[in-house]
């Protein structure tokens, strides 16, 4: 499992009406199915 | 979206009973007080990744209009999970839930909901949804493979509502 970096993405998160946009997110590395 | 479908029993003369005929849908129909939320990243050049290994995100919660890691008490019922890549690569997304934020950060995963593989997109539907637990944190694993720099859309679908209903 590797540190946070932070990336430049499109996201959005709706709910009903309400909207919300993001433009950077953490995100990091690690393993599928680590530790099973 | 997938719909099981079973067939309504006949017995007797008459009309059929349609309220036996039972159907589940991964794409739920959204009642009065029920809000759909959709959630929503597209990533662009991420580096490229050599399986097992996979780029792992937070889930975010919106609450008001603040996002925050850890699950609110109004529980979302996630249903849908996706990952699209813009080629034929191999491509490949899990679920897992943390019990707090300071599990997310040392990698204790509390629990695996669901993984897919697939070429272009993988996705996996939680037939019954998941409905998060309050103060848990959620994250999507997720990869595509061509051994290339990569770009990825990764999508969750959920409910808000109706959710305390179930069981």
């Amino acid at each position: 499992m590797s540190e946070e970096t932070e990336v430049k993405v499109e996201g959005q998160i709706s709910v009903g009406n309400k909207q919300v946009k993001f433009e950077r997110q953490k995100i990091r590395k690690r393993k599928l199915r680590e530790g099973k | 979206m997938s719909v099981q479908r079973f067939d309504v029993e006949v017995t007797g003369v008459g009309w059929k009973d349609y309220s036996q005929d039972v159907q589940i849908s991964t794409a739920p129909f959204i009642r009065g007080r029920q809000l759909r939320v959709f959630h929503s990243t597209r990533y662009s050049n991420l580096a490229a990744l050599t399986w097992p290994d996979a780029y792992e995100a937070i889930v975010g919660f919106l609450v008001d209009t603040t996002l925050q890691n850890a699950a609110p008490l109004r529980p979302y019922l996630f249903y849908l999970i996706s990952a699209v890549a813009d080629r034929n690569a191999l491509v490949a997304i899990s679920f897992v839930r943390y019990n707090s934020y300071a599990d997310y950060l040392s990698g204790v995963i509390a629990e695996y909901l669901g993984t897919a593989y697939g070429y272009g997109k993988a996705v996996f539907e939680l037939v019954k949804g998941v409905a998060a637990q309050h103060g848990s944190v959620y994250s999507v694993l997720f990869g595509e493979y061509s051994g290339d720099v990569f770009n990825l859309h990764v999508t969750l679908h959920a409910l808000i509502g109706g959710v305390e209903e179930i069981e």
